[in-house]
């Protein structure tokens, strides 16, 4: 084909902008709606009547409305689009299939619209992360195949020679999810165990093989990039990808020890897990061997600030993860609120605060505009992660304690209720702190994107980077 | 290096588009990664942990079949010694499983079909005949006080534990009117071994032969 034609940045943004500025949008419309979901459901959690008369508004309802808006709304619609975005300057291609990647996202919209409507009104699956029906689920899929076919095109026809870390990542995460979803929507999965195990291989792995590999692939980007500095080691990338490739997708059964699964399959997911170290420590120290030395940048960077705060969490998360697997831990914390605050940490301290960082980075470069303000930022990031902190810390503090008295055959069940109740208080008003932060984000974005109000005179944030490092 | 200087000169630029414009053209690439081969306390972990890994595998797989396994469901070992104290109790259970629907509840057996445990000269004699039965099965005709039985019993060598035919077989022979010794799990698994190249059913010559020779 001959040499192409070397693309500016400015043409590639100019490219990606409706298409990523569209996918981001729509994802924080789900966070906001999903935020309200969770309000709803935390406060019930110790306010049991509230709002009680309403079918439709009932704990059974709210709850997995929440989950499924966060999973497929906000975390997979701008996760996609951080993904592509990425993609798109790595590979100096535009984003190709653009006009297909509109009509997927708007038929996204759509199903998740059908599916919330479904579960509010009563008819989920069921199954933890599945609640939506089954035809959401494979329009859902149908779609990211869609943006899995741009990828593949995109590094088919790319500009440059070297695939970097990020692109690896990136192009496993839209080969797994795919494959997660329809298989978890085949009819083949009806006894109750093999249903179980399905459940946990699939809820499992859409966070282990969807969103770890996209938020890895941003840290990856954002991190040399803000900071101008080379990632400490090529071999260590390798080993980080291949050991999460190797080992994740064994993990889930290490939710089903006790059930009538045979031993030997959760045996192994046991082992599976705890290898998960590996990547994990490997992809930290090469992350940490990078900032190390810049720290500082956070101060001036929003983008490395939640970046930096995300890979932490990553690193945090994952090493209680394989902890947690264990049998001698499992049979503790498993069934307490423990578990809730450990998914949140994955869920929100890392892959949502990375798409914060993500899109602080982003979208005005695609845009060409400024964000408004530097303080709403701060508290942006303030909010959120003093939110999760609180939030995982007094979840994870007293479901040690639910656990060892529910394995307590002296201590009747429902003091081990009561005993939350506080933490459960704290649970939600860390709930209304992160909910301030979502609130500020999205006007951030809202006056960005929509252009209201005036433009700040000078950019906010690149040169002071820029003045501090010599870069 | 001073903002006018990065940005040239603000007067150039007469928007903030036009200013993000001047700054993307000069973001710098992603520089090529380091090559450093990272601290050992980084590899000490790796070996570690493969070193785990593969051991709880061998450790705790299990079985490796579709069955459900219980190796870690087991009661801690103070509360089964107490449960083998009570052979009654698990004699009791394990009869209400397997033998009661032939046997009947009150060890009367089937006229025609399965003899009674009342009473039975095999039942509360040498210990070796019922367990024999209860672990390899039964078949032929049978003559007892002048009534005919004749039916299959299968084996159950496989499905139960020797505490489990101990408890069992003690329990017959202390039930229904009945008085006799108690067998031991140890008993049972001398038996066992025994009989252990024996896979079909005895019939009673073959029994009373096989005794007779011990």
């Amino acid at each position: 084909m001959g040499p192409k034609k070397e693309l500016r940045v400015t043409d590639l943004d100019r490219s990606a902008r409706y298409v990523v500025l569209f996918l981001i949008i729509s994802g924080i419309f789900w966070l906001l709606f999903g935020t309200l979901l969770a309000l709803l459901a935390s406060i019930k959690m110790h306010m049991p009547d509230w709002l009680g008369g309403f079918g439709w508004l009932t704990f059974g309802r709210v709850r997995p409305l929440h989950l499924n808006t966060m999973v497929y709304g906000w975390a997979s619609m701008t996760g996609a689009g951080v993904a592509l975005w990425i993609l798109s300057r790595l590979l100096k291609t535009p984003i190709l299939l653009r006009g297909y990647i509109m009509v997927a996202g708007l038929v996204w919209n759509l199903a998740l619209l059908a599916g919330s409507v479904q579960i509010l009104a009563g008819s989920s699956r069921g199954i933890e992360w599945l609640e939506f029906p089954v035809s959401t689920m494979v329009v859902i899929v149908l779609c990211v195949l869609i943006m899995s076919a741009s990828v593949i095109l995109m590094i088919r026809y790319r500009r440059v020679k070297q695939l970097y870390v990020s692109v690896w990542y990136i192009l496993a995460a839209f080969l797994w999810f795919p494959l997660l979803g329809l298989v978890s929507s085949l009819p083949i999965f009806d006894t109750p165990t093999v249903q179980a195990g399905m459940n946990w291989w699939y809820a499992h792995n859409a966070l282990g093989l969807w969103f770890t590999p996209i938020g890895l692939a941003a840290a990856y980007y954002f991190i040399p990039k803000v900071l101008g500095r080379p990632i400490y080691s090529y071999g260590l990338s390798l080993l980080g990808f291949w050991g999460l490739a190797l080992f994740y997708n064994w993990n889930g059964f290490h939710h089903l020890i006790g059930s009538p699964l045979p031993t030997w399959f959760v045996t192994i997911s046991i082992a599976a897990s705890v290898m998960m170290v590996i990547p994990v420590v490997v992809v930290a120290v090469n992350h940490h061997m990078t900032v190390v030395g810049s720290f500082s940048a956070v101060k001036y960077s929003p983008t490395l600030r939640f970046v930096v705060f995300a890979a932490m969490s990553y690193t945090f998360v994952s090493l209680q993860g394989s902890t947690q697997a264990l049998r001698s831990v499992n049979e503790v914390i498993h069934f307490t609120h423990f578990v809730v605050a450990h998914a949140h940490i994955g869920m929100y301290a890392f892959v949502t605060m990375m798409l914060f960082g993500a899109c602080y980075y982003i979208i005005p470069r695609i845009t060409l505009q400024e964000w408004h303000s530097k303080a709403l930022i701060k508290w942006h990031f303030w909010l959120t992660a003093i939110g999760i902190v609180i939030y995982a810390g007094a979840l994870q503090y007293i479901g040690l304690f639910q656990g060892w008295d529910m394995n307590n055959p002296d201590v009747p069940f429902t003091d081990t209720v009561s005993m939350t109740i506080p933490y459960l208080m704290a649970r939600s008003m860390s709930g209304f702190l992160m909910t301030a932060g979502h609130l500020i984000f999205a006007w951030l974005v809202v006056k960005m994107v929509f252009r209201t109000g005036e433009q700040p005179d000078a950019p906010l944030i690149w040169e002071k980077i820029r003045r501090e490092f010599a870069l | 290096m001073t903002e006018e200087q990065y940005f040239g000169d603000r007067e150039d630029y007469h928007s903030m588009e036009e200013l993000h414009k001047a700054a993307l053209a000069k973001e710098e690439q992603i520089p090529e990664e380091g090559n450093e081969r990272g601290p050992w306390w980084m590899y000490a972990i790796i070996i570690l942990v493969l070193a785990f890994g593969f051991f709880y595998m061998g450790r705790y797989l299990g079985e490796v079949s579709d069955r459900p396994h219980v190796l870690f469901t087991e009661t801690d070992p103070e509360a089964t010694e107490e449960e083998e104290l009570d052979m009654m109790a698990t004699g009791r259970q394990v009869y209400t499983r397997v033998c009661q629907s032939c046997h009947q509840q009150d060890g009367s057996g089937v006229e025609g079909a399965f003899p009674p445990l009342t009473g039975s000269d095999w039942v509360v004699g040498e210990p070796g005949r019922p367990v024999h039965i209860v672990l390899q099965g039964f078949e032929g005709q049978i003559v007892r006080n002048g009534v005919t039985y004749n039916a299959t019993m299968p084996g159950f060598g496989r499905l139960l534990s020797d505490a489990e035919v101990a408890s069992v077989v003690t329990y017959i022979r202390n039930s229904f009117g009945n008085d006799a010794t108690e067998v031991t799990p140890d008993d049972v698994m001398d038996m066992r071994d025994a009989s252990s190249d024996r896979v079909s059913t005895w019939t009673e010559e073959e029994l009373n032969a096989f005794i007779e020779n011990r």
